[in-house]
């Protein structure tokens, strides 16, 4: 019986995902399906395997013996508790959300989180989304962009000063690229296909080490729209070939959906004309009237302004 | 101040206009007079009381008063397109409010002048009423157009029998409202009359005055440049026709400027040249700021109205590609319209052609579409969408009041809302890269200021509010509206303060009156000439802000389809 029960322990290490009756039944013919029932139910009660469900499939999966000792130092409330903290992977997993799934009650829970930190198996996190959360992970687990926010954030901070820093120099490389370099006041025609896409452009940070953190393509394409949104870049649809007719004009790129380019915009310092004179800045010109104290005629950032 | 108690008070008869501005009867009646003959003000007739007497009630067109502001701006307008004959003409009209031809002819005194400097005069009035500068006065002008509205409303529903329902009352309200748009779309000219004459041996006729005395007749060249292959055109302003200044159409030539230095300031010279030739083009056609798009323009058609000393060298890098040249080809080999013969200097007629093909195309792949391509046909046909200009133009006036007003964090987020439509603070906070206690900040600031607004949706039945979603999203009108109570509460402020600094200096205004010191500055003093020149400068600077907010208003307001008046 030991035999078999190492048999069946040995298969279910090897098969991280989990094995189930039909697996142990093939790879152990000469047992009947009785007898690796029995071991497998020994093995469970034992620890070393765990009943996993994936749908409507019973999986076994194999318990190592480091986990093992760890587990059997658990009472069973921790072990569960324990159990979806570890299933939450780098998600992280509420204190909320732990009491509606283990149906356990709020001072237990918190009991088995005080026990569970004070063996370092478990850390708290906070999470940029959520910053009044606290959310519980294994101790060795690297917590998602979702919950320390990606590049942007330090500290669970939005590291505004980086985020800058990183678009003047994205811009200044999309402006060097956005008009003809032997006379800067022209433009391109509009089939020019040589404006930079943002593969290009984070090929550009990462050749030239603008940043040691590591930025992925949707992370440049969050920064060049904030750049779209400050009005300061503009994204082109690159140039379709349309078949016959076109008369020579150059293909498409490879992935002409996704490929977008983006062109600098000429930013021409133009005042409003509101703010052109004092009463575009004023702090009280929601209170200036024709009578009372503070009237045009009274005005001193008037006087200011006239005889500046 | 019977304009002022209009505004403030509203619409008054004449009995209580009379009260509430305490003159006498006399006084508001010429005053009444003058203000409607320059159309300021309207009247309109109804039914009161049991005995069904006719009440008139007055009010004031505000549109007209604010249009005050850039008369300066018309002037100038009207001296570049018709010359100095033109403009004296114009402003005859303009100062006198409604005057027929012939009454203006003899204010500036023009059958004193010479022969040519009458048919100068001629010219320039035929091409005023022409290009609508000045429109014919229709009795009905002056009555208040809300009034035409219901009275033209209530003879309809007279015709049926019984009470009409919702439906009919807005199948009568859209035949009204189509009746109204067929008159406006109606191209003919009133007031001038264009008779084809033939001549038989094809020579020039002369300049004659008509049967009647009162009639000029002016005539054209025979060698067909009119159009009128070999016949001779006439144009016939009627003498005794009465004409007002037509402000709308001239919002037409200020808000091309608009669009041409937006085209210039986000491209170049070379772009913006191409926008004015097209709008150019389109100027005669369109009628006001009402009109959505403009008519369809050929390339030829374009290329032709170019200047010579168009910026087009070095505007555009084409760079080796051979489709437009090829185009360029195709174009001056199938009409042969190409115009200069190489007198742009280094650029040659092909090249010409070359660029102006690849600026259309600059314009046309612009991200605000305003520059539509409808066909392909001879190398392109092109249409001006005015609604997509006016939204441009606006939305670039906004975005820079608020990005002064308030930073350029704030403006992002508009641009973020603009482009989004409806987001909550969280998705507003991620796509502007900011942190979100500085999002909600700064949403709040911008709904206060009325650049925003917040749509809620509750989650439960009870609406609990801390349970709702809160979306935030640009409400156009409401932006405009917040804007322009900015914009007019600003010229208010600069209206006192000019008020106030020449009110402090009444007594050395009066004194430069005066006939001595007019014909000898020298007997003022230095502290005086200074205080003079203080004015001057202060006026100057209080003015031209005053223009400027009134071009934002313009940009803002008065150039959209919707809210364009007629």
């Amino acid at each position: 019986m030991a035999e078999l029960e190492a048999k069946i322990y040995e298969h279910a290490l090897k098969n991280s995902n989990g094995i189930d009756n039909d697996y142990l039944n093939d790879a152990l013919p000469e047992h009947t399906l009785e007898d690796i029932v029995n071991g497998v139910n020994r093995l469970l009660q034992s620890g070393q395997l765990e009943l996993l469900q994936v749908g409507r499939t019973i999986l076994y999966r194999g318990v190592h013996r480091s986990e093992m000792e760890r587990m059997s130092e658990l009472t069973s409330d921790e072990r569960l508790v324990y159990k979806h903290i570890e299933n939450s992977g780098g998600e992280g997993i509420w204190v909320r959300t732990l009491k509606q799934k283990t149906n356990l009650l709020q001072g237990v829970i918190t009991r088995c989180l005080k026990v569970l930190e004070q063996r370092a198996l478990i850390k708290s996190v906070k999470s940029v989304k959520h910053p009044t959360r606290k959310l519980y992970m294994l101790i060795n687990v690297d917590p998602s962009s979702d919950v320390t926010g990606g590049p942007w954030y330090t500290d669970q901070e939005m590291d505004s000063d980086f985020i800058d820093q990183l678009a003047r120099q994205c811009y200044q490389f999309i402006y060097a690229h956005s008009f003809p370099r032997h006379n800067t006041k022209a433009v391109y025609s509009a089939n020019h296909t040589g404006y930079p896409t943002s593969s290009q452009i984070k090929r550009f940070i990462h050749e030239n080490r603008i940043t040691n953190v590591d930025l992925s393509t949707a992370n440049i394409e969050e920064l060049l729209a904030m750049l779209v949104y400050d009005g300061k870049v503009e994204r082109v649809a690159p140039v379709f070939d349309m078949g016959a007719g076109g008369g020579g004009r150059p293909a498409a790129t490879s992935n002409p959906r996704t490929d977008w380019m983006y062109r600098a915009l000429r930013v021409n310092a133009r005042d409003s004309p509101l703010t052109d004179i004092p009463c575009g800045r004023c702090p009280v010109f929601d209170r200036c009237s024709d009578s009372g104290a503070i009237t045009p005629a009274k005005c001193e950032y008037f006087k200011k302004w006239l005889a500046f | 101040t019977v304009a002022g108690v209009l505004i403030r008070d509203g619409r008054l008869p004449l009995g209580l206009l009379i009260k509430n501005t305490k003159l006498s009867a006399r006084e508001v009646k010429q005053a009444l007079v003058v203000l409607i003959q320059h159309g300021v003000v309207t009247h309109a007739a109804s039914k009161e009381g049991a005995g069904g007497r006719m009440v008139t009630y007055y009010s004031v067109n505000t549109r007209v008063v604010l249009r005050q502001q850039r008369l300066g701006l018309y002037l100038a307008l009207v001296e570049e397109r018709m010359g100095k004959e033109g403009v004296a003409v114009f402003r005859t009209v303009m100062e006198n409010g409604i005057m027929s031809i012939g009454t203006v002819k003899e204010r500036l005194g023009s059958s004193e002048w010479p022969q040519a400097a009458q048919i100068k005069l001629d010219a320039a009035t035929s091409k005023l009423v022409r290009e609508r500068f000045i429109v014919a006065v229709a009795p009905g002008d002056t009555v208040t157009r809300i009034d035409k509205t219901m009275e033209a409303e209530a003879v309809e529903l007279d015709k049926l029998a019984v009470l009409p329902t919702a439906k009919e009352l807005l199948t009568i309200r859209r035949m009204l409202n189509d009746r109204a748009e067929q008159e406006y779309s109606n191209t003919s000219v009133v007031g001038i009359k264009r008779v084809a004459e033939e001549e038989a041996d094809g020579h020039v006729s002369k300049v004659v005055v008509g049967p009647d005395g009162r009639t000029l007749v002016v005539a054209n060249g025979t060698n067909g440049t009119d159009g009128t292959n070999g016949n001779e055109s006439q144009d016939t302003v009627d003498q005794t026709q009465c004409f007002r200044v037509y402000y709308d159409r001239l919002d037409v030539f200020l808000r091309n400027q608009q669009l041409v230095n937006y085209f210039a300031d986000k491209y170049n010279a070379g772009a913006g040249a191409i926008v004015k030739a097209m709008l150019r083009i389109t100027e005669s056609r369109t009628k006001t700021c009402r009109d959505r798009r403009s008519e369809v323009l050929s390339v030829a058609q374009v290329i032709n109205q170019l200047p010579q000393d168009a910026p087009l060298a070095d505007a555009v890098d084409t760079g080796s590609d051979m489709f437009f040249q090829d185009l360029a080809a195709s174009a001056t080999s199938g009409n042969g319209t190409a115009k200069g013969g190489g007198g742009n200097g280094a650029l040659t007629p092909a090249k010409r052609t070359e660029l102006a093909f690849a600026l259309l195309e600059v314009v046309r792949a612009d991200a605000s579409g305003i520059v539509v391509k409808v066909d392909d046909r001879g190398g392109g046909q092109y249409q001006l969408n005015f609604d997509r200009a006016a939204s441009a133009l606006r939305d670039q006036s906004l975005d820079t009041l608020v990005h002064e007003k308030f930073g350029s964090l704030h403006a992002r987020i508009v641009r973020v809302l603009r482009d989004k439509q409806k987001l909550d603070e969280k998705s507003v906070a991620t796509a502007a890269m900011m942190p979100i206690a500085a999002c909600r900040e700064r949403l709040h600031d911008l709904a206060l200021a009325g650049f925003i607004d917040s749509y809620e949706i509750a989650r439960t039945v009870d609406r609990n509010p801390s349970r709702m979603f809160y979306l935030w999203y640009i409400n156009p009108q409401k932006q405009t509206r917040a804007a322009m109570r900015y914009i007019f509460k600003s010229m208010t402020n600069v209206f006192a303060r000019l008020d106030k600094e020449l009110a402090a200096r009444a007594p050395l205004v009066a004194k430069t009156k005066r006939a001595d010191v007019a014909a000898d500055q020298s007997l003022l003093t230095d502290s005086e000439k200074n205080e003079l020149a203080a004015l001057s400068a202060a006026q100057t600077r209080l003015e031209v802000a005053n223009v400027r907010l009134d071009g934002m208003l313009l940009a803002v307001h008065d150039i959209s389809p919707e809210h364009a008046s007629f």
